[in-house]
């Protein structure tokens, strides 16, 4: 082969490759595009699927997923308000498997507070909140509305660090005569920390525990730093009877990044590919006095999942590409029988 | 939070973005307001909440498995009986009993439901000492004693003193020891050190070592008399803590054997006082109706129609009880509060007395002026009760005897009337006081006149006017006057305005006040520790009498003048001749005639004193009595010998913390201590005073006591009898198997079986008998079975009525109702004493007198022109610092003259007065380590300690005008010194590079307080002071903790502690020989010293003080302390904060 034979079959080739690629691409685009409700761009957070939804932070998996940032407003519209929230963006990411639907949450806060035990320190929080029933016209993303419940799980930093802390760790001076149900015998020094180790008998003096409390509950703290709530409307947050959610929290570049699941279950439907869902977030700066009604808040945003391919969105490419293929086998005939010979080519 | 406008908008535009971003995505449903709306209109809650099993959780915290009464019986004067719970055998909570009502006595008279309930937030944390860490668990030995009784007691010269650490106790350390060592050792030593001090060589040691020899000459011989034996306010546990004496009287067989002496001329140690060296007392009380105290049951306050706190604060110091005032509210009645702050008390008055501290001697002496010249009195009452009528010679100031007059005067045959048939007077004691004369305006003569003859037993109508010249038998004419007349010349001095300059009281509050005292009936004056603390207390207790004389408002409901303080009534069991020894019998058997008889009746036990009281104000004096050099007669002992004290070689204390309360403490510990070589403590708990003894002895709790107690109140007329309910948690016993163990050893030791019979009932565990024959023998307990009182016989199980004449209790309602004369010589109120001391020191007439220390005048001077006052100076200068010469020093002078006299010590930038009254959450010392009552004690009550330099959980604070504070350059928290007189605070020698006064020197929080006037500042008294164990421990310690290492005990101060500032005064008016009075505890009559009745009163408040900075209140000694920055405390207002206090925050409708 002369090198113009050669030149020309590249240029064809070429050529022949890049409509080829085109046309592959759009079969692939037609078969394979994730399904999205409504694909309105920036306030749809795309969930990814993967094999399992890693609860590091810090694993690979999450840079796949592609990042949503939610700007976040201070919370102005019930007492008692907030002007200067301090977290004024989140970026979520999304990932999710069989069962979970996994969020990668990060935000700049320059003063980590874990926020327990003094009087006036208030902890870190994030909380991601969606409408308990899909069927229902969205609610008021305000903490949903009567006769329209909102479902919220928040990440609380101190029930995530809780199980290592030590109120004598944070209050090394602290002293105390007596605990009655410390499990310490009369005479010997009892630490803050004792308080609840007598037995079961210390339940009766712990009313918050004796009552299902689970700012009380250490128990549940040591499972999971993410408590799950309903609400319909302001003053109705509830907890729920059954806790499902989980996380995981580092500090990373001044600030948390959390990766938190939910079950894709939920009470009232499934977070299932192909439909969008409303989902909204808040969030507290416990550095800035935060807690309660006083936090950052955003409005309803989308989480889709994307839809599982299955074995024939491979077929249809696969088919299309040979077609394309066998297509342009029989152009590249016909151009090499019509063509005249050239010149040869210059060295 | 503060909203800047650049944050709203900044806001507004975040909410607007999210709002439009809301509105743009999912319609307008998102903003309809009725998202708005409350998720859950609750009208009801009740209604609502169908599920109420929440309160399960608190019925459950409520439950228990049993519960029992004990009684609180800490140094109040309550004993308030309360129920504690036990669940699993520990206490989980204790309430008041609410039982008075139940309470009866022989004859069906029960107690006012109004009593209930009984019982402050000490009895509610009381369980937490109980379980605390504090508590002492086993008996210990301090291990530089224990070498020296193993050397064999070798002669403690200074360089002994230096090896077995007598001189440095704080710095030794204590060993566990066996109770049965424990006695062994206590029992060795107490032979070794009687038989060290006995006999001639005992003298001739005590005397090389420097002790006068009036208290040499005191011991007569008996080394035991150096023992010092002290139940802490024994009443609070009659038989364990008042035990302690019977235990020194059998030191009386210790005596015999070393000095080979009989039964007649053995001797046991010296009792110490408790009430008095408490400056409890109202030490003016015996001047003037010659009882000890006068009080009643607090609900006698309800029928009052004028009420008077003068340095008195029932609000705080009378928790159980002070509704009792507070009633007299809603029944029409009027409160006024004479007192140098606006306390607590006087936000409950109709109004207010700003007062000069001690000056209180002249606001009264100006209101019986007004009194007096306006014609406010009842001349009938004023015969009939006082001293008034009587005439008193103005040649040498005595009372007019009928001796002196009426030629071969016999006195009058009174022998079948009330003085002797009910008080016990004798015949010898009637021959001293004589009969007195007042001038029968009938025929206008001086006519004799008894004891007896007062209220309608007066037959005669006495001038209370007028000058008179009588005839004495020695044939001179001497002027007499009635004590009335001699008033008005006396008065002259104190016209409103010069009371007012004294006093700085506003004069139409004084005019008020007096218009008040005349008009109004009945009227009640309470005076407390805001009087009796003072040098002149004796003064400002007699001048408050002065116009309830005028006016009879003595001895009926609702009235009289009455002082509170120390629940000291042992007269709560006095015997008399009808009724057997009663209190006596116990603390007193004749140890060598004990009563061995089980079924004996207490009537035929016997009682011989073998012990003889003294006031510990002479050990905390330098352990000596009062003796100044003075210019015009060289030596003079002021102390009388009635008072005289000892030498101090054993301290011997059970329940109180006697260091830790015994003004100038720093120099007990440095300087008078390391002379004392035996210092025992029962205590309940770790604390100063045990780190500083040799022995630590742990006595159970009043919840964990084994056996029965008994104790009783001055203040309410219940008998309570009572046993702990929960088992002892260490190796601890009841106090009076404490005290049996000891004697049961020196018996033991001794082979001397009477050790062990004066104990027999106890040692048998039968101490029952003891109580029966006490109650069975006191004038208000007699008829009473302790079987039937346990039973229930009488209400609540345990308790029962005191037998009054009268419910309420009403001091000297026999005097004035039944015609009984007032304890005094001439039976009568007394305004004037012609004793020979009073006279001499210038204060037969009530007047005031400044301060010797606490004035910014000539210390101690005595304010008069009166010509019937004339003290003797002894030739002391003005100049004259040293503080027993000021305490000695009588210069009269009118007060335009001492007005511009001056005080060394003011002029020298001490210039603050000093009090240290008692606080809410304590009981004096006690439950000063008690973490919830530390925390609510001050402001910088801190359970976490946020502030390491915090002793515990909460610290000492200084209370201080702010302006005052300002002007020291000292910001509210700041840290401050406050240091008194250098010469002799906070001990004697101190220099700066001594570690120990580092120790001794007081630090403390500063906190603004703008209830206090300028000069005046507070501490409350009796915290934990600082140790030197304590010390080294915060400085120490990574956490800052002042908790010693080795004992555990826990201070309330960094350095120093109220104590540095206070010194014990030897005041001369408290140690006559001859003041005529009645016994403590027995219907009879004695002259001169008693303990706890005419003893040396402490005057802590005698002091003047500097303050100055030391550290930053800021965390890390930095800057302002946080509290103080936020616009809501003293002087650092903000603008909210300034319309808060102006009521700027409350719209009313209809103003503008």
């Amino acid at each position: 082969m002369s090198s113009d034979e050669v030149s020309t079959k590249l240029n064809r080739r070429q050529t022949l490759g890049k409509v080829g690629a085109f046309l592959g691409g759009l079969a692939l685009l037609q078969f394979v595009r994730p399904k999205t409700a409504q694909a309105q761009t920036g306030v749809t957070l795309v969930s990814r699927r993967v094999a399992r939804v890693p609860m590091d932070p810090g694993a690979g998996e999450w840079a796949t997923a592609q990042a949503l940032e939610i700007p976040m407003s201070s919370q102005v519209v019930v007492k008692p308000r907030i002007y200067e929230a301090g977290v004024n963006r989140i970026s979520v990411r999304s990932l999710y498997d069989d069962e979970k639907c996994g969020f990668l949450l990060e935000w700049d806060d320059a003063g980590e507070q874990i926020g327990i035990g003094r009087v006036g320190s208030y902890r870190d929080a994030v909380a991601l909140e969606f409408p308990a029933d899909s069927s229902k016209p969205t609610p008021y993303f305000g903490m949903g509305q009567p006769g329209n419940q909102v479902v919220i799980y928040q990440w609380k930093s101190d029930w995530e660090f809780g199980p290592d802390y030590d109120v004598d760790d944070e209050f090394k001076n602290m002293v105390s005569d007596y605990y009655p149900g410390s499990g310490k015998a009369p005479g010997e020094l009892a630490e803050g920390s004792d308080y609840g180790k007598g037995g079961a008998a210390i339940k009766s003096f712990n009313p918050g525990l004796w009552t299902g409390n689970p700012l009380s509950n250490s128990e549940l703290k040591a499972l999971t730093p993410v408590e799950k709530l309903t609400a319909s409307g302001f003053g109705s947050l509830t907890s729920a009877s059954r806790q499902d959610g989980l996380g995981k929290a580092t500090r990373h570049n001044g600030g948390w990044r959390l990766a938190l699941t939910i079950p894709r279950k939920q009470d009232d439907f499934d977070f299932s590919p192909g439909k969008a869902f409303p989902i909204a977030f808040a969030a507290w700066d416990g550095a800035n006095e935060e807690r309660g009604a006083e936090k950052a808040v955003s409005t309803w945003y989308f989480v889709s999942l994307e839809e599982s391919a299955g074995s024939s969105v491979f077929l249809w490419p696969a088919g299309a590409i040979a077609v394309v293929a066998a297509v342009e086998w029989l152009l590249l005939r016909r151009i090499g029988k019509k063509a005249p010979p050239g010149p040869p080519s210059q060295q | 939070m503060k909203v800047t406008r650049r944050g709203f908008i900044k806001a507004g535009v975040g909410a607007g973005v999210g709002a439009a971003a809301a509105a743009g995505l999912i319609g307008q449903q998102a903003l309809r307001l009725r998202a708005l709306e409350p998720a859950l209109e609750v009208a009801n809650p009740l209604e609502y909440y169908p599920d109420r099993s929440w309160e399960e959780v608190y019925q459950d915290q409520y439950q228990y498995d049993s519960s029992f009464t004990w009684v609180c019986s800490p140094n109040d004067t309550h004993s308030c009986r309360v129920r504690s719970f036990v669940r699993n055998g520990v206490v989980i909570r204790s309430e008041q009993n609410y039982d008075v009502h139940r309470y009866a006595d022989l004859y069906g008279n029960k107690a006012t439901t109004a009593w209930n309930p009984r019982m402050c937030p000490k009895g509610y944390t009381m369980h937490r000492r109980l379980y605390g860490p504090y508590r002492l668990k086993y008996p210990m030995i301090r291990q530089g004693w224990k070498q020296w009784a193993d050397d064999g007691f070798p002669e403690l010269t200074p360089e002994n003193k230096t090896k077995y650490k007598f001189d440095a106790r704080g710095q030794d350390e204590l060993l566990k020891v066996s109770w049965d060592d424990a006695n062994t050792y206590i029992a060795r030593a107490m032979v070794n050190i009687a038989t060290r001090y006995s006999g001639d060589e005992g003298a001739r040691r005590l005397k090389d070592q420097g002790y006068p020899q009036e208290m040499i000459d005191d011991m007569k011989g008996a080394g035991t008399r150096t023992f010092k034996f002290r139940g802490g306010m024994g009443l609070l546990g009659v038989f364990g803590k008042y035990g302690i004496y019977r235990l020194n009287s059998c030191m009386a067989f210790l005596d015999s054997r070393i000095r080979g002496v009989g039964p007649d001329k053995a001797l046991g140690g010296r009792n110490w006082a408790n009430y008095t060296w408490h400056g409890d007392q109202a030490p003016g009380h015996p001047w003037v109706h010659g009882l000890q105290t006068s009080d009643c049951d607090f609900n006698d306050l309800r029928f009052s129609k004028l009420i008077i706190m003068d340095g008195k604060n029932l609000v705080e110091n009378k928790m159980p009880e002070s509704h009792f005032f507070i009633e007299c509210m809603e029944r029409g009645a009027k409160i006024v509060v004479i007192a140098p702050e606006y306390g607590p008390a006087s936000t409950k008055a109709d109004y207010w007395l700003p007062i000069r501290p001690q000056t209180d001697t002249a606001l009264f002496l100006g209101i019986t002026r007004i009194m007096m010249d306006g014609k406010l009195y009842d001349p009938d009452f004023v015969k009939q009760f006082t001293d008034f009528p009587l005439l008193v010679r103005t040649d040498n100031l005595r009372r007019l005897r009928a001796a002196d007059i009426f030629p071969n005067y016999q006195n009058a045959d009174i022998s079948q009337g009330p003085s002797f048939k009910i008080q016990g007077l004798t015949p010898e004691q009637r021959e001293i006081i004589g009969d007195f004369v007042v001038w029968d305006t009938a025929t206008n003569t001086p006519r004799a006149i008894t004891r007896d003859e007062v209220g309608r037993k007066m037959v005669r109508d006495p001038a209370l006017e007028g000058r008179y010249n009588v005839r004495t038998v020695d044939g001179k004419t001497v002027e007499v006057m009635p004590l009335f007349e001699m008033y008005k010349i006396h008065l002259k001095d104190y016209d409103l305005d010069t009371v007012t300059q004294i006093t700085r009281t506003p004069k139409e509050l004084i005019e008020r006040l007096a218009h008040d005292i005349a008009t109004i009936k009945p009227v009640g004056i309470h005076q407390g520790e805001g009087i009796n603390h003072w040098f002149h207390a004796t003064e400002m207790n007699r001048a408050s009498y002065l116009p309830l004389m005028l006016t009879g408002n003595i001895g009926k409901p609702g009235a009289g003048s009455h002082t509170w303080a120390g629940n000291y009534k042992a007269a709560n069991f006095q015997g008399s001749a009808w009724t057997g020894p009663g209190f006596a019998g116990w603390v007193k058997e004749d140890p060598f005639n004990p009563n061995l008889d089980p079924d004996a009746h207490g009537r035929d036990v016997k009682v011989k004193a073998y012990c003889k009281g003294e006031e510990p104000a002479y050990w905390n004096h330098g352990d000596i009595p009062l003796i100044v050099d003075t210019p015009k007669y060289g030596r003079k002992v002021f102390t009388g010998e009635t008072h005289m004290p000892t030498p101090s070689k054993i301290i011997f204390f059970n329940n109180v913390n006697l260091l830790n309360n015994a003004k100038w403490a720093y120099e007990m510990l440095k300087n008078v201590n390391p002379k004392v070589e035996m210092i025992i403590s029962v205590d309940i708990q770790m604390t100063a005073s045990v780190e500083y003894a040799d022995f630590a002895l742990p006595a159970n709790t009043w919840m964990e006591f084994e056996g029965l107690e008994v104790t009783s109140s001055c203040s309410n007329p219940f008998l309570q009898i009572w046993k702990g309910g929960v088992k002892p948690l260490y190796d601890s016993r009841d106090d009076i198997v404490v005290l049996a163990g000891i004697a049961a050893k020196l018996g033991e030791i001794l082979e001397d079986n009477r050790f062990l019979d004066m104990w027999k009932f106890v040692l048998e565990g039968r101490r029952e008998i003891y109580m029966q024959r006490m109650l069975e023998t006191s004038t208000t307990t007699i008829g009473y079975k302790l079987d039937d009182i346990m039973a229930g016989k009488y209400g609540e199980p345990g308790a029962a009525l005191m037998l009054y004449r009268t419910y309420p209790r009403i001091a000297f309602w026999e005097q004035v109702h039944e015609d009984i004369p007032f304890y005094t010589d001439h039976g009568r109120l007394q305004a004037y004493s012609d004793l020979p001391e009073a006279i001499e020191y210038g204060e037969n007439f009530i007047v005031h007198r400044e301060g010797p220390e606490a004035t910014p005048y000539l210390p101690n001077v005595i304010v008069s022109s009166n010509p019937y006052i004339r003290p003797d100076d002894y030739g002391i200068s003005w100049e004259a610092t040293h503080w027993d010469e000021r305490t000695v020093r009588n210069v009269k002078l009118p007060w335009d003259e001492a007005k511009n006299t001056k005080n060394f010590l003011w002029e020298k930038g001490y210039n603050f007065y000093c009090v240290t009254p008692k606080t809410r959450h304590r009981v004096h010392s006690q439950w000063s380590d008690t973490d919830w009552n530390l925390i609510w004690d001050s402001n910088f009550g801190d359970p976490y300690r946020m502030d390491k330099r915090s002793p515990g959980v909460g610290e000492h604070q200084l209370h201080m005008n702010p302006q005052a504070a300002k002007d020291l350059g000292i910001n509210d928290g700041d840290y401050v010194y406050v240091d008194a007189n250098p010469a002799d605070r906070p001990y004697l020698g101190w220099k700066p590079s001594d570690p120990f006064y580092k120790v001794a020197r007081c630090m403390l929080r500063m906190k603004y307080n703008p209830a206090y006037p300028y000069s005046f500042i507070m501490m409350k008294h009796a915290p934990f002071i600082a140790t030197e164990r304590s010390v080294k421990a915060h400085e120490t310690r990574p956490d800052g903790r002042a908790l010693s290492e080795g004992t555990g005990y826990q201070a309330n101060l960094r350095y120093g502690s109220q104590q540095s500032l206070t010194r014990n005064w030897h005041m001369p008016m408290h140690q006559t020989d001859t003041l005529f009075h009645k016994k403590k505890a027995y219907m009879g009559f004695l002259f001169g010293g008693e303990s706890d009745n005419h003893a040396i009163n402490t005057v802590p408040k005698e002091t003047l003080v500097k303050v100055t900075k030391a550290e930053d209140g800021g965390m890390g000694a930095t800057g302002i302390w946080a509290p103080a920055t936020t616009g809501s405390t003293p002087a650092a207002e903000d603008e909210f904060t300034l319309r808060y206090m102006a009521g700027g925050l409350i719209r009313v409708e209809g103003e503008s």
